[in-house]
């Protein structure tokens, strides 16, 4: 019987895509392995990388934002905005702590011992709001123990530690619930991490909440994570949507602050 | 060799593109290399996954969905382009 086509030709196209496949799946293997036996080796070797790409994005953006003064000082612009946010949410949060020390005189108000760290890893290149860090349990890093970001902003909380790195959850992950406080009359309230750094919570519809409300969570000396941007009622329903707008950037975020003890 | 070069920048993509992005790339892999998104799937949640972020490790659920859809659009091509 006459054959249409070159079977050997064919078969070498099927093996090389065999190959490619399986070469895909060893890969895949071997990170697993070694996330599970050595989750630091994963990090030391993807860091560099990240690293590199953070640096060579870092330096083309202001390559290009040379060219032209406009450019420049919109640069120059975003940095003082920036500067400002950072400047305004630790005025914010003294103020908080502040009004909590008037109300409650002789509270424990001193600043927990904090650790910097570095973060290695971090949105949107992580696809879940989480950070990897380059402190670990050497450095006495505990699963549990709060995580905040500039002027000492509520982040997340540490999850997993291995010897040199640490993964931190981030409260605005999406699902995580996180308890507070909203307003200046402290009324409890459920956060619900939304991803990539935003927040949301429901409460019943006659809660006094009001736009520009600060909220704060346990655990941060009163440092307030972010304001309601926006509180949506529908009159069919007895309860309200509060959207927050958080202090802080997960996506810009290059150093945070971990504390040395679980909350 | 084209086909290796592909891995070689999915497993890139995955520590320098946004998640977004590195999705889109193993989808485009898998089209050529199935298997490709299934493992670039796993490898992303084994960077990036740690208890307590999600219930489930979606970027591996999305990667075996590419390596389905990956061996759907072969076997298609094998069937009704490349044999006539």
């Amino acid at each position: 019987m006459k054959r249409k086509f070159l079977a050997t030709r064919n078969a070498l196209f099927r093996d090389r895509r065999l190959i490619g496949g399986a070469l895909c799946v060893l890969i895949a293997l071997v990170v697993v392995l070694v996330r599970l036996v050595a989750a630091d080796t994963l990090v030391d070797v993807t860091a560099p990388f990240v690293r590199t790409s953070a640096a060579v994005s870092e330096t083309t953006g202001s390559f290009f934002s040379s060219f032209t003064e406009r450019m420049a000082l919109v640069a120059e612009r975003d940095n003082l905005a920036h500067q400002v946010d950072a400047l305004s949410a630790r005025e914010r949060g003294l103020m908080e702590e502040l009004a909590d020390v008037r109300k409650l005189l002789g509270d424990r108000t001193e600043v927990p011992d904090a650790l910097p760290a570095s973060v290695l890893m971090r949105p949107p290149v992580a696809p879940y709001d989480t950070f990897v860090v380059d402190a670990g349990s050497v450095d006495n890093v505990v699963v549990g123990a709060s995580v905040a970001g500039p002027g000492g902003i509520p982040l997340g909380t540490v999850s997993e530690v291995s010897n040199r790195t640490a993964r931190i959850v981030l409260f605005s992950a999406s699902g995580q619930e996180t308890e507070g406080w909203v307003g200046e009359e402290r009324i409890p309230i459920t956060l619900v991490g939304e991803g990539a750094g935003a927040f949301s919570a429901r409460v019943p519809r006659e809660t006094p909440i009001a736009v520009g409300d600060v909220l704060i969570i346990p655990g941060f000396a009163s440092t307030p994570i972010g304001t309601v941007r926006k509180v949506e009622s529908d009159p069919s329903s007895p309860f309200s949507s509060v959207l927050i707008t958080p202090f802080v950037n997960p996506f810009s975020i290059t150093w945070v602050t971990i504390s040395s003890s679980g909350l | 060799m084209i086909r290796f070069a592909g891995i070689v920048l999915g497993l890139g993509a995955l520590v320098v593109l946004p998640y977004t992005l590195s999705v889109l790339v193993l989808f485009v892999l898998a089209f050529f290399t199935p298997l490709a998104g299934v493992s670039l799937g796993v490898i992303l949640d084994a960077l990036y996954f740690t208890k307590g972020v999600a219930s489930f490790p979606y970027a591996s659920l999305i990667g075996l969905i590419a390596t389905v859809v990956g061996f759907g659009v072969q076997r298609f091509i094998h069937t009704h382009v490349s044999t006539r």
